[in-house]
């Protein structure tokens, strides 16, 4: 009797356990390609100030319009101050180019690089969606927040890891972390002010970023406009770069 | 006493929470006029130390007056007009030079670029008037800048003067291995009051320029034919073989190439031949931010050492022919081999020119601290040139900046008018 007892409660325990169904791991890679997409449309277009904030207070800011074009193209035109007016830069994959209206020929930069000095790197401002730079190497759940930690494709890539905090409710970033293969940290990028931009786009429209590297100073970004819009392909060219405004609307 | 403490802390609180709250970010409104206007003012104040023995300045002083050090203030206003509307737009820059040399002022104004652009689509721009081509990928270097004109070597970045063309962009992008192809054909007349100092006179001039994108590597090829100047044609690339290191090259051929040069009786004649040209470079990023740059050109219209060392002999038979005979021939003919290429920004064969820039150097934003270094690897002479950078405000710059020449008698640089130049450039953006 007491081994038929025993039975049934193991038996019924292990009903109980396994009617109890697993929780649904998360699909990182989906996850990481939601963020991207509540970030900002596959092609678009966008209005964007990067302030630079100096230890002693004082800020130095640049107006620019930028373009995107599915995953891997994006370009920029600086619109102020004067002295960098004109002034492109564009992105396709991992090559990167600037054109100085004085200077003449469209010269490579690389993504380390910072035309606008301060914290923001080339690869920050010309930034492509998440998704096509790096892989997810895995998801912590067991915060308030997703943890994901990134792993870059290729070396080509700015930043070889990120530790990028996720909300569960909307998908949003809150804060990424930019670290070295050696996990030594080069930047922390902080999202706030979440803000309708229309069409749907519901996102941070502040980036604000501090770095060890660059102690007391502080550079923001900020959104001041995006719309999704699609243009020609011709226009993330070396030989269009002159002619970038022309598309500004 | 509770409600007292009560709305005390309240207060408290509330003030805590002010304090913590950021500032907003004030964003004015965008401008989206068609029309706008920008450049700069620039004052250049420069102190010029002569070496009065060099063959640069007995050329220029036969009398041998002595030239010592010479202060020189120079200033430019460079002005950028636009005007856009739907697919039409027109562009131009003007440019005011002002100096003041030993009392005399000069002033000068040159439109650097007045053209009109039809863009019908992105994919097909057309223009028409003067402008600047912007050929080639070396640093000063650029063999390949067929229509252009050459750079300023200690300041590479400054505008250039224009040509007169009618020329058209063609733009293809494809997914795959060719990633973009571009085709430039330009026309450039030498004739009338266009192009006059381009060349021979009374030719219609055809360039172009195919550029590809292939394997994420920049190509160009480009040729000129016409007249005005021999035929040639060249090549180009660029290529980023880490995210921080970048290698690019030229290659040009002259088929029928023309220099003037000096011959063994001492006579100015002209050597006809083929000519090629090389640059090939790197641009390099370090850890630390700091930028390395250095390119090699291999000058195929250049002198070779002898044919350099029989120019400086022609100076001082001339000026030895005045002093003892009043004999003027030989000097003009020196002067004219000047002018033929002798005095010219790269005479000789091979150069080396490198250059170092730390961005936000001793840990203070927008200070830039650079030398750069230009080698004659021919006569082991060569100028070097430190520069301190300081973005003041948004709009002011600030650039120190000394030329420093060393080489021997009848090596190129030893042989510069200057032995040192000091220059102090402020620069407003408008």
């Amino acid at each position: 009797m007491t081994r038929h007892l025993l039975f049934i409660l193991l038996l019924a325990i292990a009903v109980v356990t396994g009617a109890r169904r697993p929780e649904a791991a998360i699909d990182g890679a989906a996850l990481l390609q939601q963020v991207d997409r509540r970030l900002n449309p596959t092609s678009y277009d966008a209005y964007k100030r990067i302030v630079n904030v100096e230890p002693g207070g004082r800020t130095r800011e640049y107006l620019l319009y930028q373009v995107a074009d599915g995953r891997d193209k994006v370009a920029a035109l600086f619109l102020l101050p004067a002295s960098d007016k004109g002034r492109s830069t564009l992105r396709v994959g991992e090559n990167m180019w600037m054109y100085v209206p004085n200077a003449g020929r469209p010269i490579r930069i690389t993504s380390l690089q910072s035309v606008v000095g301060g914290v923001f790197n080339n690869a920050d401002i010309l930034s492509l969606d998440y998704s096509t730079e790096y892989d997810v190497a895995s998801v912590d759940e067991s915060g308030d927040d997703y943890l994901l930690e990134l792993k870059a494709k290729t070396r080509n890539v700015a930043y070889d890891r990120l530790r990028m905090w996720v909300t569960r409710k909307d998908a949003l970033p809150v804060r990424i972390e930019c670290l070295t293969a050696a996990s030594m940290l080069i930047k922390t990028l902080h999202f706030r002010d979440v803000k309708d931009f229309g069409g749907g786009l519901v996102r941070p429209a502040v980036i604000e970023t501090d770095s060890p590297l660059y102690m007391g100073h502080k550079s923001s970004m900020i959104l001041v406009e995006m719309t999704a819009r699609t243009v020609e392909p011709e226009v993330f060219t070396l030989t269009f770069m002159p002619n970038l405004e022309s598309i500004r609307r | 006493m509770r409600r007292l403490c009560a709305a005390f802390g309240m207060l408290l609180a509330l003030a805590t929470a002010a304090w913590s709250q950021e500032s907003p970010i004030e964003i004015p409104p965008v401008d989206r006029s068609p029309y706008s206007i920008g450049g700069f003012l620039e004052a250049r104040p420069a102190v010029v130390w002569q070496d009065a023995g060099s063959a640069s300045s007995r050329l220029r002083s036969p009398a041998g007056e002595p030239l010592d050090r010479r202060v020189r203030f120079d200033s430019r206003l460079q002005l950028d007009a636009s005007y856009r509307h739907d697919w039409f737009s027109a562009q131009a820059r003007g440019v005011i030079d002002g100096s003041r040399v030993d009392g005399d002022w000069t002033a000068e104004a040159t439109a650097y670029e007045a053209y009109l652009s039809v863009k019908p689509a992105p994919s097909l721009t057309v223009d028409a008037g003067k402008k600047t081509l912007k050929w080639g990928k070396g640093y000063i270097w650029n063999p390949a800048a067929f229509l252009d004109r050459p750079k300023t070597p200690d300041d590479p970045a400054l505008a250039l003067e224009g040509v007169t063309v009618l020329s058209a962009d063609y733009i293809r992008t494809f997914n795959g291995p060719l990633q973009a192809l571009s085709l430039t054909p330009v026309l450039l007349p030498v004739v009338g009051s266009f192009n006059e100092s381009f060349g021979e006179r009374g030719h219609v001039n055809v360039a172009g320029r195919l550029y590809a994108l292939l394997y994420d590597t920049d190509i160009d090829v480009m040729a000129l034919a016409g007249g005005s100047r021999p035929s040639r044609v060249a090549v180009d690339a660029s290529r980023n073989l880490r995210s921080n290191l970048e290698v690019h090259g030229e290659w040009v051929r002259v088929p029928a190439g023309r220099i003037a040069a000096i011959d063994a009786a001492g006579a100015l004649v002209e050597r006809r031949g083929p000519l090629t040209s090389v640059v090939a470079g790197i641009r390099f990023l370090s850890v630390h931010n700091t930028t390395f740059i250095a390119d090699y050109f291999r000058n195929g219209a250049g002198y070779t050492t002898d044919e350099m060392r029989a120019y400086f002999d022609l100076v001082d038979r001339g000026l030895e022919s005045l002093a003892t005979t009043g004999d003027e021939r030989l000097l003009r003919l020196a002067g004219a081999a000047t002018q033929a290429g002798y005095g010219g920004a790269t005479p000789m064969r091979n150069y080396v020119y490198a250059r170092v820039t730390q961005p936000d150097a001793l840990g203070v934003l927008y200070l830039m601290l650079g030398a750069s270094a230009i080698v004659n690897a021919d006569d082991g002479s060569g100028t070097f040139l430190p520069e301190v950078q300081y973005r003041a405000t948004e709009n002011l710059e600030l650039r120190w900046l000394a030329g420093i020449q060393h080489g021997g008698r009848r090596t190129e640089f030893g042989e510069k008018q200057a032995d040192l130049r000091i220059e102090m450039r402020v620069r407003y953006y408008l």
